[in-house]
């Protein structure tokens, strides 16, 4: 198996090294959520029923487990999770009584939104910033002004920046809302201005890291010979920079996004409580506090799996930028 | 003693020492707290809203009229006490298994880093809700989660230093002498990657301050009415138009903590292991 993919060339064989790796660790994720579920002690039946009300009969716990499938012996239970998982199954909610795959696709596409918004927004400006800030200053004063300035945008959680911006942008200054939702088919225009402050409080973290990458790396670059030999060569400013300069200083760019969309998911969850945006945070949060797992799981499962999609992703890119990396893996 | 210390001091600047004295200031003030004052961080009084300056109540009071400040030291306690256990939790583990697997490589080396990658494909965010779901909420469960979380960051850096290290002709050198593999492990080996992962050490305690508080923040860290600058942000959001003082104070000790801690671990870097270039962890 491994040999044969091994021998399929470019970037299909590359393609389906990826996935086969990429289906290997979704499958390893899942068993460890489900050994995790089983070491906590005490019935799920049991707990759910003593939290609705005053406790449950052994009979209404024995048809609970049988209705959520707990009777059955744990290996069957879990191939029976595993092969739900490669058809979209991913269980019902203790809480809900709902598929949780429904109840996360209901969710799940406003959270991409901000998400996807960030990352595009991010990705342009932290490596515009980057490359102006290495062209205009190389020297030690203007590193030092950049590194403060970034590890500032760094340290500051989400939620801080989140509540600052409300309470400056919204509160103050009455420019934005404060928060809350219309949908895109309602009013495209307040879904647009309700989408701002959340993509800006998690854009500006993500900027601050792909600017101080671009800017180390662009000065790197651009100590090499090659670019002395471009510039003597009378290339014009513009193609030095963009196409010599920038695309040689933007592999580890790319594979920092890579790194860190499992971080934007989880700024988003806690950016969305900031501004009652109905994403997955307040179903993760009522599940947490209802602990109902199955929720969790399958929150953990598919976010895990969209990082692992990334991740292949941007291992393309890294081969597009950069033709020797492709070869080499 | 004194070598090692000037060692790791040597490259500081200006800007290193007082994230250090800024640390150092605030763990003695969570650890004397009772000592200097007897002021009661949830007990509840009638001065509500003091502003900031008010006489003693440097910080002013919040809307069930308790001290700013001693809340905020109180809450630095528990806030530092779960973020360096955990940090110190996945420190020892993940060490351990990245030495382990770096020394012995082969199928137990891959086996160890794959285990990691596992972890590591989960969002910070989703496996510590998992925890907290599986075991409820608390400062036990936070630091197990939060130790899970990071382990695997200090695997790979003494995975990766150990397999450059075990070639080096002084470990070789121990071999011939005939030393078993925990004497190499625990005398040569980790001597010698010690410097970056104890840089990493204060950059996981950023980390783990930035997740804790943010759990926090969404009510599934630290119970109530124990106070944590997370959730000490999200009760001052509904006061935040007429009582600004009360956010503020939280939210800039979040960040001014989490900045010296990366401050200080730059200072670090530049003394221990300068080649390296600069790290940044987030959760």
């Amino acid at each position: 198996m491994r040999t044969m993919l091994d021998r399929l060339p470019g970037p299909i064989g590359f393609f389906f090294r990826r996935l086969l790796i990429g289906v290997g660790l979704l499958v390893a994720v899942a068993v460890l959520t489900f050994v995790m579920i089983q070491s906590v002690p005490g019935d799920p039946a049991r707990l759910l029923l003593s939290g609705d009300s005053g406790g449950g009969s052994e009979e209404a716990v024995e048809a609970l487990r049988a209705e959520l499938g707990l009777d059955r012996p744990l290996a069957v239970q879990f191939l029976a999770f595993l092969g739900g998982m490669f058809t979209g199954d991913l269980g019902t909610s203790f809480v809900h009584r709902q598929p949780v795959m429904d109840l996360i696709a209901s969710r799940l596409p406003n959270t991409l939104e901000i998400v996807g918004a960030a990352a595009v927004l991010s990705a342009l400006a932290g490596v515009a910033i980057g490359l102006l800030s290495a062209i205009v200053s190389r020297d030690r004063r203007g590193g030092t002004v950049f590194s403060t300035f970034t590890s500032l945008g760094l340290s500051a959680p989400v939620y801080v920046t989140g509540t600052l911006l409300v309470y400056f942008v919204s509160v103050k200054l009455h420019l934005l809302p404060a928060g809350g939702f219309a949908s895109w088919s309602q009013d495209p225009g307040r879904h647009v201005q309700l989408l701002v402050l959340p993509v800006l409080t998690i854009a500006i973290g993500l900027i601050c890291i792909l600017a101080r990458a671009t800017r180390s790396s662009v000065l790197e670059t651009r100590g090499q010979d090659w670019v002395r030999t471009a510039k003597a060569l009378g290339h014009s400013p513009v193609r030095l920079w963009l196409q010599a300069v920038l695309r040689n200083s933007l592999t580890p760019v790319v594979t920092l996004i890579g790194l860190e969309i499992g971080v934007l998911v989880g700024s988003t969850v806690l950016v969305e409580q900031v501004f009652n945006w109905p994403g997955l945070s307040s179903l993760l949060i009522e599940s947490v506090a209802h602990r109902d797992y199955p929720v969790i799981q399958g929150v953990i499962l598919v976010t895990s799996a969209i990082f692992i999609v990334i991740n292949i992703i941007v291992d393309y890119l890294y081969g597009v930028l950069d033709p020797r990396a492709r070869s080499g893996s | 003693m004194k070598r090692a210390l000037t060692h790791a001091f040597g490259g500081f600047r200006v800007i290193h020492w007082i994230a250090l004295a800024l640390i150092v200031t605030v763990v003695l003030a969570s650890l004397l707290i009772e000592q200097v004052s007897s002021a009661s961080p949830v007990a509840q009084t009638e001065a509500r809203f003091l502003p900031v300056g008010s006489e003693g109540h440097l910080l002013g009071t919040d809307q069930y009229g308790r001290d700013i400040l001693i809340r905020l030291i109180y809450g630095a306690r528990i806030e530092l006490f779960i973020a360096v256990s955990a940090t110190l939790g996945a420190l020892v583990l993940g060490t351990l298994l990245g030495v382990i697997g770096g020394y012995f490589g082969g199928f137990l080396g891959s086996l160890t880093m794959r285990a990691m990658d596992v972890l590591m494909t989960i969002p910070a965010l989703m496996l510590a809700l998992f925890v907290v779901t599986l075991y409820g909420p608390g400062s036990v469960t936070l630091t197990i989660g939060l130790t899970l979380i990071f382990m695997p960051s200090f695997a790979r850096i003494a995975y990766g230093q150990t397999l450059s290290v075990r070639e080096k002709e002084y470990v070789e050198a121990d071999v011939l002498y005939g030393a078993k593999p925990a004497r190499i492990i625990w005398r040569t080996i980790l001597p010698n990657i010690s410097a970056p992962i104890i840089v990493q050490f204060t950059l996981i305690i950023a980390a783990s301050i930035l997740l804790e508080s943010g759990l926090s923040y969404l009510g599934l860290g630290v119970v109530a009415p124990t106070p944590s600058w997370g959730s000490m942000v999200a009760e001052a959001t509904r006061f935040m138009a007429s009582n600004p003082s009360v956010l503020m104070a939280p939210a800039l000790a979040v960040v001014i903590m989490i900045l010296a801690f990366s401050v200080l671990g730059d200072g670090l870097q530049r003394s221990l292991d300068p080649r390296s270039g600069v790290r940044n962890v987030r959760a």
